[in-house]
Parts: C-alpha cells; sequence; structure tokens
C-alpha cells in the first residue's frame, strides 16, 4: 500500500524556498487509491449532491475571502442542517458532542491549499457511544488528540485532508455481524464521487462512502 | 445526515459519518472503479500543469469519464477549452459548454467514453485514452478563477 506523505515533502520545500514555487502545490496531498486493495463501503445516493454544495460553500471563502483572513465550520450546525429530526433525537450524544467541539479554522495559502486546525479540549478527546441508525446500534468510539492538524489540498470538485502525525483522530465502530474495526485516520478525500478515509496502518482497509449505485 | 459534516470536520468524524449517514458498512473488499484526482488547473500555474501517470489503466468505456470541475464567475460567456497535449502533439481538444445553472460558481464537466454521457458536450473521441500529458486550459472570455481535473477509472 502506498503511504507516501507527500504533504510533508510539500511543507518541507516551502519552508525550504520560503514559498517562492508552487508548482508543487498543486498536486494532490492524499494518496491515489489502489485498485486492488480492499475497502470497508457504505454508500449514500444523496451525497453527491451534499458534498457538491460544501464543496462550493469551500471555493467561495478559499477564493474569495481576504488574503490571510482564516474562514471557520462549526460541526454542530452542519449536522442539524442536514439530519432530520428524529436522527438528531435519537443519538443526542453524539449530537451533543459534536456541539461541544470548537469551529475546525482552515487558513488558505493559495488558491489550491491551505491548513487546517481544531483544537479540542481535554474532556472532549474521548468519546464512547451507541448510534441508532435505521434502528441499528453501532457502538462508536472516537479518540482525539489535542489538536487535530493538517494540510488540504483542493479543487471545486474535491477537497483532501492529510493530517500530520500525532494530530490525527482515531476512530473504532462495531456492530455485530457488520463491522468491527478501529483506525488512525491519515487522510480524508471528499469528493463529488464518494468520501474516501485513508486509514493510517497499512494493514487496516481504508473507508470508501460511494454515492453512485447504491442499490 | 452527515456528509458535510464529516467533511467539516475532518477526520474527526470519519467513522461517525460511516456510520451516521450511510450505515450499509460491509466486509472490506475491492473496489472496481475509482476516482484518481489529479491537477488543480490555477492563476498559480497559469492554467496548466504536467501529469505523470503511472496506473496501467485507461479510459474506454463508461462510467469511465475525465471530470473537469471549474469555479467561473457567472454569466458564463462562450465555451471553455481544455487541450491535452502528449509531448510535442496536440492529443485532445475539448470544447465545454458549461452550464449556467442557478448562477451557482462551480461547475462539473464530464468528458466521457462515446458510450458515455457527457454534460458539457465534448466526449473522448481517441479510447482507450490515458491521462498522461500536458494539460491546460482556454477559458476565452470567461474569468475562470480555478479548474480541476480528476480521472474516473474502471477495471
Amino acid at each position: 500500500m502506498q503511504r507516501i506523505p507527500r504533504w510533508y515533502t510539500v511543507a518541507a520545500l516551502c519552508a525550504i524556498v520560503g514559498w517562492t514555487g508552487t508548482a508543487a502545490a498543486q498536486l494532490p496531498v492524499c494518496p491515489q487509491p489502489e485498485p486492488d486493495a480492499p475497502y470497508y463501503t457504505a454508500c449514500l445516493a444523496s451525497g453527491r449532491f451534499l458534498v457538491a454544495s460544501t464543496l462550493t460553500n469551500l471555493a467561495i471563502d478559499q477564493l474569495l475571502k481576504p488574503e490571510g483572513a482564516p474562514f471557520y465550520r462549526r460541526p454542530r450546525e452542519v449536522l442539524e442542517s442536514l439530519s432530520t429530526k428524529d436522527l438528531l433525537e435519537k443519538n443526542a450524544a453524539l449530537v451533543d458532542f459534536l456541539g461541544k467541539l470548537e469551529p475546525v479554522k482552515f487558513s488558505a495559502i493559495d488558491t489550491s491549499t491551505g491548513m487546517l486546525q481544531l483544537d479540542t479540549a481535554e474532556d472532549l478527546r474521548t468519546l464512547e457511544t451507541t448510534v441508532d441508525v435505521g434502528g441499528v446500534p453501532y457502538d462508536i468510539s472516537v479518540k482525539l488528540p489535542a489538536r487535530i492538524e493538517g494540510g488540504y489540498w483542493r479543487t471545486p470538485g474535491v477537497l483532501q485532508m492529510a493530517f500530520w502525525e500525532g494530530r490525527r483522530a482515531t476512530f473504532g465502530v462495531k456492530s455485530a455481524g457488520i463491522i468491527d474495526m478501529e483506525a488512525q485516520i491519515d487522510c480524508l478525500v471528499v469528493s463529488t464521487d464518494g468520501i474516501r478515509a485513508v486509514t493510517a496502518d497499512p494493514s487496516t482497509p481504508d473507508i470508501l462512502i460511494r454515492f453512485d449505485g447504491c442499490p | 445526515m452527515s456528509v458535510a459534516a464529516f467533511v467539516r470536520i475532518g477526520a474527526g468524524a470519519a467513522v461517525l459519518a460511516v456510520t451516521f449517514g450511510a450505515a450499509a458498512c460491509s466486509q472490506p473488499a475491492p473496489q472496481k472503479c475509482h476516482r484518481y484526482d489529479a491537477l488543480s488547473l490555477t492563476r498559480d500555474n497559469a492554467f496548466a500543469g504536467k501529469l505523470e501517470w503511472k496506473e496501467k489503466r485507461m479510459i474506454d468505456a463508461a462510467p469511465e469519464r475525465i471530470e473537469v470541475a471549474m469555479t467561473v464567475i457567472r454569466p458564463i460567456r462562450g465555451p471553455i477549452e481544455l487541450v491535452h497535449v502528449v509531448g510535442d502533439v496536440e492529443e485532445d481538444h475539448w470544447t465545454l459548454s458549461v452550464p449556467d445553472f442557478n448562477n451557482v460558481p462551480t461547475s462539473l464537466c464530464w468528458i466521457a467514453p462515446p458510450n458515455g454521457t457527457p454534460n458539457c458536450g465534448a466526449s473522448l473521441q481517441n479510447v482507450p485514452f490515458s491521462p498522461l500529458g500536458y494539460y491546460y486550459l482556454r477559458p476565452g472570455d470567461n474569468t475562470v478563477l480555478e479548474a480541476g481535473l480528476s480521472f474516473y477509472l474502471c477495471d
């Protein structure tokens, strides 16, 4: 499995040359998919439209904000705007957890790239709860570092976020007969075709949520 | 639905989104089709870039396609051209008629193989198509702020 930390290379080069060249910054920061590798998969038919809207809003902030001005995303507000009341009520612990998280800070470097950061309070660095999806219970565990931090590369069709070592979140999800996994997330690719989460441990399959071909 | 939350809180919500928004997790398995994000074309690189392509896979049949994602100031003022050069030869030249949809500043154009469904009037004429090469964008009379190229390939 290819695990090239391209973002580190780009960051190191930029530090050396004082960000005088931009050509390297125009390349993706997450590893390309591996056709023969196994993936944990899920399907979300309506995902394409939701992500398209998100990527458009991100493009507007990235391109039109004054230079040097960061922009923010609040997790709970987004969740509430996209979830049904019933789903929110059934999963109050998760909603409450997301609501307590600070906004994610995005700081653009150029048209395509930037840095992201999320500081977490000490009492919000672990979560163990059960969520209900369609009547099926899933045991969820979350372990967050004091700061989630990384770099991103984007176009109007994709957002890639590479998280630095020691600044990554770890997740577990378990449901009898359906899934049992725990993984640290190294890189996240959000596009209009789906969402791909690259795990830090090569022996743990990556996660793919497809937006087409859903049953 | 938590997909946007997944996007916005980054890895912090990855598995939460898997379970909360898309419950059909299954045992790990290889996938037939994959998206390869390749280039960003912006003012920073004069809307041009070279793509090294190490995959053996090529585009030859739907649903495979090239996706050109663009942020363009509205209204659209005529076609936008994308040129593909291999070596010194202009291999492909696509004229994209970008739909002006509700003044949304971003657009996705699919350049599809002959049996596919292009949505901006441009198709792949020469298949199989290898993504390898040099690409540049000609905005015409439009103010293009950025573009991204990706390739959707299947086994």
